[in-house]
């Protein structure tokens, strides 16, 4: 008698079957996943599609302006009139929030961009370059990583003034030693790697190589650090801000909308949490999205 | 009574258990006795194995008739109770130590840790077995060793570690999935011997191996899979000395030691026509007997980490002739593998100089050299690594073609499936990347990128040793009929002497960086004056027979 015995999943992992027509199928297999959306992704997507729907167009959700004020309508809580309820001028939060945005996106995209440009240049100095100059950023990097990203970017705002475009270098400046550090590792690892040294004995200038090839193999994984961090930077910008070095009230950004309803956290929830959800859902959307490009990267 | 036996044993990964990689598998091992699982890469032959100690892999599915250890039924165990008897029952060897030892590890922790596991003994009693197992598996000086990790052992002393582990707790059954395969040969016959050793005290061996003549000189049965199923099994004598089936006799005939270049070492005829040679970029012809290689008293020193200077390369002279192959064999950490590099200009030699067709190559600067390159070509050991993995075969190939020169994509898909059919590979790989090829498909790959540039010479290094021995024979014929056809000239390294007495007119052998001896290959096989030379030849897997 036939019997089953061990179909559960095994405690190890999977034994590689190489044969040709077992490949193929895995490779048939492997794209079939791939093109099926997983549920975290969709719904990643659509967050992020709402909000930068709502940074590019905001009037498309409400027709309330951020500041406009009906001192009548101060602290109402949320109703079909006002989604999110209304604040102490008796501004719509609703509407503070959509238009909040484009300035809460904004910081993100452009700190992440600044850190990651400047990061590329400072790893593709130190991998590329000659030994003095690679001990030179590293020794730097090694520096810049002894301050607590934060803190640095304090330092920046404390020398250079707040609001939102220093606040936004600082934030910019903050991630991008950790960033510098992860490329000029890849870029080591492209130069060094068998097919760099495979191009050499073709007879490929090193300007050939770098563009050919190492600079693709660092880009590839780049793009997914990219989308990971700027969950993290949306979070720092409005920390930033919270704290009053940003975006100032009344500007409709959402870590000053936190500080601004903080006061009045004991009877008007909605002044907080809604804001609050908002910096919560699309470091949350930036990041799952990221993670998910990171394991197909892994499994194809 | 038998320690192992197993009836109809089928394994699958589908949910629908509709294909069996491993499809109606029977055997018995008796005590005393080895049994040789033989098959190439992907014969269900390491699926099998698995199986048997409960672990066939993610998704795994096994039905069998019977599987008994001894009297047991271990069919329906749970994996707490297969805990109990991985280890206690059964010893696992897998094929390479230095990923199943625990790198931050002492070996001797190592050890102890399977007879904490399954045994009451104290501490103190545990390091004392521990050691004593060492002792057992020919460890010299175990008591230090115990202490050591397994990066700073050897490959054959991590194994024979490894091996110590698996029969801490004399289990009746040993399963040795290529215990060799990773090793130097001559570290590879010393393992042998262990295991020939166990087997004299009593332990069954299930040994998996995709070499023939490896398993030749343990296994009293031998068991040929493909596809899944026994293609053949009967007694080690029967199956090598009078194959009964195709695929066994295809086997036998790869395994290159002792055979002359003129003799083909795969069945399948391989499709390279005149026809398509005529159509292949040709070098400026170099007439017949002009040195393209000449290498002077090379020398090379790497630093330790220690700070101690270490002589990889010492004096090391030879000269290529236009269409000649010399073998360079040598162990590992021979040095062989430095000299190709200084001989492929990516390494600069501390003293001496190789010239290339008489002009100088070492001593010329990279942008002098840069020009040159297209006339040495390179084939490496593990040609995935040397692939951008981003790229398709397509346009590896094409980049290689378009030597420097931005062309169209697409403008030289012409010249790429003619390349493609000179190493005999279907064009439908043209959009694959090299990870989604077999390792004999990525070998192919690689040598069609090398000939784009139409070399003169090509420095093959270890060019088949990541192969199975059938894939490993039908890269060497290629390679033969490449040679004859278009006149190539290689320098052929490789730590496996039949294979580098099968494909060269002259070799040298290395050790420590030095030539110990050189000649040409028959009389260095026939008769080796050095005893180093002797016992790499002792060493190197044959049969008997032939």
């Amino acid at each position: 008698m036939t019997q089953d015995l061990l179909s559960r999943p095994a405690e190890a992992g999977s034994p590689t079957i190489e044969r040709a027509d077992a490949t193929a199928s895995a490779a048939r297999n492997r794209f079939g996943r791939l093109r099926r959306i997983r549920p975290v992704e969709a719904v990643s997507v659509l967050v992020l599609a709402f909000l930068v729907l709502a940074s590019l167009a905001p009037t498309l959700f409400t027709a309330i302006g951020p500041f406009d004020t009906s001192p009548a309508d101060a602290f109402r809580a949320p109703s079909l009139d006002h989604l999110f309820g209304t604040d102490q001028n008796g501004r719509d939060v609703f509407a503070r929030v959509i238009h909040g945005s484009s300035t809460s996106l904004l910081i993100g995209i452009s700190a992440t961009a600044l850190g990651v440009g400047l990061a590329v240049i400072l790893g593709l100095i130190g991998g590329l370059g000659p030994k003095p100059v690679d001990f030179v950023v590293t020794r730097f990097l090694e520096v810049m990583f002894a301050f607590p990203s934060l803190l640095l970017g304090l330092i920046f705002i404390t020398v250079f003034g707040s609001g939102i475009v220093t606040s936004t270098i600082a934030v910019g400046l903050a991630t991008a030693p950790g960033y510098a550090r992860i490329i000029r590792g890849q870029v080591l690892l492209a130069r060094n790697s068998g097919y760099a040294e495979a191009a050499v004995a073709l007879g490929r200038s090193r300007t050939r190589i770098i563009v050919r090839h190492v600079l693709p193999n660092v880009l590839g994984p780049l793009f997914v650090l990219v989308t990971l961090g700027l969950g993290q930077t949306i979070v720092w910008a409005s920390s930033l801000s919270f704290l009053g070095l940003g975006a100032v009230p009344p500007a409709a950004e959402w870590g000053a909308m936190l500080a601004s309803g903080r006061a009045y956290i004991a009877n008007a929830w909605w002044l907080t949490v809604f804001p609050g959800l908002f910096i919560v859902l699309s470091a949350v959307a930036a990041t799952a999205l990221g993670r998910s490009i990171q394991q197909r990267g892994r499994e194809s | 009574m038998s320690v192992l036996t197993v009836e109809n044993l089928r394994v699958g990964f589908d949910a629908e258990h509709a294909t069996a990689v491993v499809d109606g598998v029977s055997f018995a091992i008796e005590p005393g006795t080895c049994l040789a699982i033989v098959g190439e890469s992907g014969s269900g032959k390491s699926v099998t194995a698995r199986s048997l100690i409960g672990l066939p892999g993610k998704n795994g599915w096994v039905t069998a008739d019977a599987i008994r250890l001894g009297e047991r039924d271990v069919r329906s165990l749970r994996p707490n109770q297969w805990r109990g008897v991985r280890g206690k029952d059964i010893g696992f060897v897998l094929q390479d130590a230095l990923v199943s030892l625990d790198p931050l590890r002492p070996v001797g922790k190592e050890i102890a840790d399977a007879l904490r596991l399954h045994t009451r003994l104290s501490p103190r009693a545990r390091r004392a077995k521990a050691i004593e197992l060492l002792d057992s598996v020919g460890v010299p000086d175990p008591a230090n060793r115990a202490r050591q990790r397994s990066g700073e052992l050897s490959g054959g002393l991590r194994q024979r570690a490894l091996i110590a582990t698996a029969i801490a707790l004399d289990p009746p059954l040993l399963i040795a999935d290529e215990p060799t395969t990773a090793l130097d040969a001559t570290v590879q016959a010393q393992i042998l011997e262990l295991l020939e050793e166990l087997k004299s005290r009593g332990t069954a061996i299930l040994l998996i191996s995709h070499d023939l003549a490896v398993v030749n000189r343990i296994a009293d049965e031998v068991a040929v899979m493909k596809d899944g199923v026994f293609v053949e099994i009967g007694t080690a004598h029967q199956v090598i000395g009078s194959p009964q089936h195709e695929y066994t006799r295809q086997l036998i005939e790869a395994v290159p030691t002792g055979k002359t270049r003129d003799e083909r070492l795969s069945i399948t005829l391989s499709r390279v026509d005149a026809t398509v040679l005529a159509r292949v970029p040709h070098a400026d012809p170099v007439p017949a007997g002009t040195t393209v290689i000449e290498a002077r008293g090379l020398a090379k020193s790497f630093r330790r980490p220690d700070g101690s200077h270490h002589l990889a390369v010492d004096d090391v002279s030879f000269e290529l002739a236009r269409g000649e192959t010399l073998g360079i064999v040598g162990e590992s950490g021979s040095g062989k593998s430095t000299v190709a590099r200084i001989v492929l200009g990516l390494e600069k030699p501390d003293s001496g100089a190789v010239d290339i067709f008489g002009e100088p190559w070492t001593a010329a600067t990279e942008s002098e050299r840069r020009a040159r390159r297209s006339r040495i070509g390179v084939i490496y050991q593990d040609p995935l690594s040397s692939f951008d993995p981003r790229w398709t075969v397509s346009q590896i190939l094409t980049d290689a073609l378009t030597l420097g020169r931005s062309t169209r994509p697409g403008s030289r898909i012409g010249d790429v499936e003619q390349l493609l059919e000179l190493v005999d590979l279907p064009t439908s790989l043209l959009s694959r990347r090299p990870l989604r090829l077999s390792g004999g498909q990525r070998q192919r790959v690689a040598i069609a990128r090398t000939l784009a540039h139409a070399p003169d010479v090509i420095v093959c290094d270890e060019p088949v040793s990541a192969l199975d021995v059938s894939v490993q024979a039908q890269v060497l014929d290629l390679l033969v009929d490449l040679q004859k056809n278009l006149g190539l000239s290689y320098l052929f390294i490789s730590h496996d002497l039949g294979v580098v007495h099968h494909v060269s007119d002259r070799l040298i052998v290395m050790k420590d960086g030095r030539v110990v001896e050189s000649g040409t290959a028959s009389d260095v096989f026939s008769a080796p004056q050095e005893s180093y030379t002797q016992a790499l030849l002792a060493a190197s897997p044959r049969f008997v027979t032939t």
